[in-house]
């Protein structure tokens, strides 16, 4: 078994990727309609709410972006930057779409890390990490009063983060490399999000047995 | 710590977290491999009736997104959601780390459920009646373990009711609430949370006169089971909320001081 990784982002990464949730998150409200107060909150929760889930179910002490604010400071200002500079944002939401698929993986890796070094096994590992990569899309809908979009059938999102942190998580314990098995995780997980989307795959539905049968027999 | 990588790990010590309870010596406990103990609320009981209950609590949730048309992901969340919501909450209103993330047969149990309620939901459907008594069984055990292991973290009679409740009744509440409805337990229909509140208070009773946790604990869930399934047979439903303001109103006006 490896040492437990922390991952640690540049600074600047963090701040793209943070501000990028807040200005999507700000998008979806502002098509909403909501004011100044619904598009902050709702930008908060797009970026930072899958962490703040996360910090609950590990109880690691008060939620991250508590006790480093700049977490807060960077998805304020993406939400911001998406509530003023609504119009330029809204054509760049390809641009939105490829960082936020680019970063699924980072986010995994970072609820799994964290959730590895409390001394979680495989499975609640996996479990955090994919609640730390999609929550924040899950309190942004409940916001919205919509229908859960995680939840309804269409691409790959939390699917691609449930195959990137398992991906990472087997590499771990198989005894890779950390930074293997972490890029692994990030290409997999991208790469799954995009040819999602690109061709439109979609996430397998249930498959009821008992009609099966009826229509056999 | 190396700079050029896009992630730097940091091989530092790996941070612990707390106990702020012990179990109470001679109760059952889970110990998970290097894990601090955590008391898992069963009296003496053994521990696969809260795998069981997290089963059922999960088929509940499972065979609902497959019902709703979610896609796989919706049937694992809401399984998850539904089977774990309640000793979740439990864990995180003690304060502790969550024993459903230690112990992983908690996940396991979920899992099954999502794998039974993607393939066989039509099956389940057939069976709803039992079901339906199965969830009785698992909410009146979940109502018990929440409410004792909040007495045991040193907790009142009062807020040990209300986690008891609030244990009992959160999976059902997360899975209407991620799937888009209004809760079933909030608006009028067959008694459900109000006998939650009546088995967590039951328990605190019981447990304090007679000193017999394991007792109590399966008297009471019999007694919920009972209820629940009467309620059932017999269509007892909740009213309303009534509004007494114009009669109370009018009693007044009457007497008042300008006759």
């Amino acid at each position: 078994m490896n040492e437990v990784p922390t991952v640690v982002l540049p600074t600047v990464l963090e701040a793209l990727a943070i501000s990028v949730g807040g200005i999507s998150g700000a998008l979806h409200a502002r098509r909403r309609q909501m004011d100044v107060m619904g598009i902050l909150v709702v930008g908060f929760c797009a970026a930072l709410g899958g962490g703040v889930i996360r910090d609950i179910l590990l109880v690691s002490g008060p939620p991250v972006f508590l006790t480093s604010p700049a977490f807060l400071i960077y998805a304020m200002f993406g939400a911001v930057l998406g509530w003023i500079f609504a119009t330029v944002a809204s054509r760049a939401t390809m641009l939105i779409h490829v960082i936020d698929g680019l970063f699924i993986g980072v986010w995994v890796l970072v609820g799994a890390s964290k959730a590895i070094g409390t001394g979680l096994g495989f499975l609640a590992a996996a479990l955090v990490a994919v609640i730390t990569a999609t929550g924040g899309g899950i309190l942004r809908d409940l916001f919205c009063g919509e229908k859960v979009s995680l939840l309804l059938p269409g691409q790959w999102l939390a699917a691609a983060a449930l195959v990137g942190a398992l991906t990472f998580l087997s590499a771990f314990w198989l005894g890779v490399d950390v930074y293997v098995a972490q890029w692994m995780c990030i290409v997999v997980a991208s790469t799954i999000r995009f040819v999602s989307s690109a061709y439109d795959v979609r996430t397998p539905m249930p498959m009821d047995v008992s009609k099966i049968f009826a229509r056999s027999g | 710590m190396v700079t050029h990588r896009l992630i730097t790990v940091n091989r530092g010590e790996t941070p612990q977290t707390p106990s702020r309870q012990l179990p109470t010596p001679g109760r059952r406990a889970t110990t998970v491999r290097g894990m601090p103990q955590v008391y898992t609320g069963l009296t003496a009981l053994p521990e696969w009736t809260l795998y069981l209950a997290v089963v059922v609590g999960g088929l509940a949730g499972a065979t609902y997104a497959a019902r709703r048309g979610f896609d796989v992901i919706g049937v694992l969340t809401l399984s998850v959601t539904a089977g774990l919501g309640g000793l979740l909450i439990r864990d995180i209103l003690l304060a502790r780390g969550p024993i459903v993330l230690r112990d992983a047969s908690f996940i396991w149990s979920a899992l099954a459920a999502a794998v039974i309620g993607f393939f066989f939901a039509g099956y389940i459907a057939r069976f709803d009646r039992a079901l339906l008594g199965l969830e009785a069984l698992a909410m009146g055990l979940l109502a018990t373990v929440g409410t004792d292991s909040a007495l045991r973290a040193g907790m009142g009679a009062l807020p040990a009711i209300a986690v008891g409740t609030i244990v009992a009744t959160a999976g059902p509440l997360f899975r209407d609430i991620l799937g888009g409805d209004a809760p079933q337990l909030l608006r009028p229909g067959v008694f459900l949370g109000i006998l939650a509140v009546g088995a967590s208070m039951l328990y605190v009773g019981l447990d304090a006169w007679t000193r017999q946790p394991l007792l109590a604990q399966i008297a009471v869930i019999l007694i919920f089971f009972l209820t629940r399934m009467a309620a059932v047979a017999w269509g007892l439903k909740t009213s309303p909320a009534a509004d007494v303001s114009d009669r109370v109103w009018s009693f007044w006006s009457r007497r008042g001081p300008q006759q």
